[in-house]
């Protein structure tokens, strides 16, 4: 990947979270600003660099399909989408109002979102459906989809995880976002989840682990699928929780903030100057 | 929609029936897959299987990725037959209401050895709370057929002629000589069965025989009994019940299903609303669980769900 092209993904994912924190600050409701910065290069990314869609025909019967599982990162897949083309800024203004597309977790009345989730453990699942589909159907494209990491605590994930072994569903590529937080605490400490790798290993899925936030590794790896043929891969990508804004980095309590309107003013200056 | 009189559906068990139907269903729509959670054959995907092994998918004893995966399948256009013992709609709650009712995809869901089938089974495999959950869910219709005939274009119509989510509870019995070759089903539809002005008695799926029999000992009493089959349970038909409230005295539901959120709930929420009338309802008890027993009839007995005790409550009404 050459530098300009690197320059314009980093400066795409800023861009993503500096829309992002609006929505959570004009809205004035807040929002899972912890979750949806850990993934900003991961579906900046997938959308303008993996992603075989077209922004003009969102159902276009040939594209690849991403289901995004942790449907709390709504905000940030809706920034990422309207930057890709989905549809026009003025939408995102209308998030959490009163029979809004836009709101906490994913609707599919958000343009070019196919899966409206929220109950975490269910887009994986969603995705083996899909790329079970594609199968029958001999289709070439795939199905990408990302979990959270305390999200791999729910029985569905490995259930889901099992039958993507069973029908060697290298069509599927499963990427969680391992920012090591959940809402109350460090995963490792709610429930642990190491040997991450081994586990999805022994699942029979093909495992890389990554910088999550290094956008020339994201664009390598996810070229580079599926890892083995006849399996379905799976990517660790290593990020920090409320990467973008230093005061949250790393900290689990910054889940879902609520906070007042100065420190909101403050957090657009911090994210309007990485973008360029 | 299948031809109901065909040879092919005759005197078959109810559960060959079932897979019988499904294996034709594969032969009109290429788009038909069936998934189960190893107990294929079991549900009644039996014929579907043996002839489609390339559409048949076996997801393991993992209920909720079956239903979630069927969803994912649904919106590349495929038509998923989702079967699970029908108790198993506890445990898949979540994803048929998220994955299947909220993004209203097309995918049939049905629930094997429904009510108290499995009695001798016991406590933990009775599906008597299947119509509770699922009543309540957006987008969701329930079709619960009572005669082999009913079984025949109930769930033909609901695969292949009706686009949406669909949730099919599926008796182990069905009661032969309920219609005759004109019937013609349709989703929404309550069925007059017998016509009558003193006492209106609604049942539906494996209950139909104790109501039909009930039924025909009242009228031999001399008593004039409206006899209504409901095979859709959701949505009811309104018009019908709000007629059988205001034409008859009062009215008798018949379900094997809990008494809290089932076929007489929502019936009485209609009459309520609209017609108020005296309406005595039979099935499940509320807040109590149900026992282990020998057989269906033995439970349906154990609960005063029988002739006599409808007799009684039709007498009741009527004094």
């Amino acid at each position: 990947m050459d530098k300009i092209s690197e320059n314009k993904m980093v400066n795409l994912a800023n861009k993503a979270r500096l829309l992002t924190a609006k929505m959570f600050g004009e809205s004035g409701q807040g929002g899972h600003i912890g979750g949806s910065f850990s993934a900003a290069e991961i579906l900046t990314v997938l959308y303008n660099g993996i992603l075989k869609i077209d922004s003009k025909n969102p159902e276009w019967e040939l594209r690849d399909h991403f289901v995004l599982s942790k449907g709390h990162i709504s905000a940030m897949l809706s920034s990422v989408l309207q930057l890709r083309g989905f549809f026009g800024e003025k939408l995102l203004k209308t998030y959490d109002e009163l029979e809004s597309s836009f709101g906490g977790h994913t609707t599919t009345y958000i343009p070019g979102c196919e899966f409206a989730a929220g109950s975490l453990g269910h887009g994986l699942g969603f995705a083996v459906g899909l790329a079970l589909g594609k199968k029958i159907d001999q289709l070439d494209s795939r199905v990408f989809t990302l979990m959270g990491d305390g999200e791999l605590d729910e029985g569905s994930v490995w259930e889901a995880a099992m039958s993507a072994n069973k029908f060697k569903l290298d069509n599927l590529i499963a990427i969680t976002d391992r920012n090591g937080c959940n809402m109350e605490g460090f995963t490792e400490q709610s429930m642990p989840l190491e040997s991450l790798e081994d586990k999805w290993k022994s699942f029979g899925w093909a495992v890389k682990t990554i910088d999550g936030h290094s956008v020339s590794s994201l664009v390598n790896t996810l070229k580079s699928v599926p890892f083995e043929p006849g399996k379905p891969s799976f990517i660790i990508a290593k990020t920090i929780k409320g990467k973008g804004l230093p005061r949250f980095e790393g900290d689990y309590r910054c889940h879902n903030v609520k906070q007042d309107e100065q420190k909101w003013e403050e957090d657009y200056k911090k994210l309007s100057k990485a973008c360029n | 929609m299948l031809d109901i009189n065909s040879d092919k559906f005759k005197n078959l068990s109810a559960r060959n029936l079932y897979s019988r139907i499904f294996g034709e269903i594969g032969d009109q729509n290429k788009d038909v897959v069936m998934l189960g959670p190893d107990a294929i054959k079991s549900n009644g995907g039996g014929e579907f299987m043996e002839k489609f092994p390339e559409r048949t998918f076996d997801f393991g004893i993992a209920e909720p990725n079956m239903v979630t995966a069927g969803a994912g399948l649904a919106k590349l256009n495929k038509i998923p037959l989702v079967g699970m013992y029908g108790f198993l709609v506890l445990r898949t709650a979540e994803q048929i209401r998220d994955d299947v009712c909220y993004q209203d995809l097309n995918i049939k869901l049905f629930g094997s050895h429904s009510g108290i089938s499995m009695a001798a089974l016991g406590v933990t495999h009775h599906g008597v709370h299947d119509i509770s959950i699922l009543r309540s869910f957006p987008n969701m219709t329930i079709i619960q057929p009572a005669s082999p005939k009913e079984a025949v274009a109930a769930i033909s119509t609901a695969v292949l002629d009706y686009v949406g989510p669909v949730y099919l509870r599926i008796p182990d019995s069905l009661y032969e000589g309920l219609y005759d070759d004109t019937y013609h089903f349709e989703i929404g539809k309550a069925y007059t069965l017998q016509d009558g002005e003193d006492v209106t008695i609604i049942a539906s799926g494996a209950t139909i025989s104790i109501a039909k029999d009930a039924a025909n000992q009242l009228t031999s009493e001399g008593i004039s009994v409206r006899l209504i089959n409901t095979p859709t349970i959701k949505p009811m038909d309104e018009d019908a019940i709000i007629k059988a409230a205001k034409e008859t005295k009062g009215i008798i539901t018949i379900e094997d299903n809990d008494l809290a959120g089932g076929l007489g709930a929502e019936i009485c929420q209609i009459v309520c609303e609209n017609y108020p009338t005296k309406v005595k309802m039979f099935g499940l008890p509320k807040d109590r669980f149900t026992v282990i027993a020998p057989s269906t009839k033995a439970l349906f007995d154990y609960f005063g769900i029988h002739v006599e005790g409808i007799k009684k409550a039709a007498k009741e009404i009527l004094s």
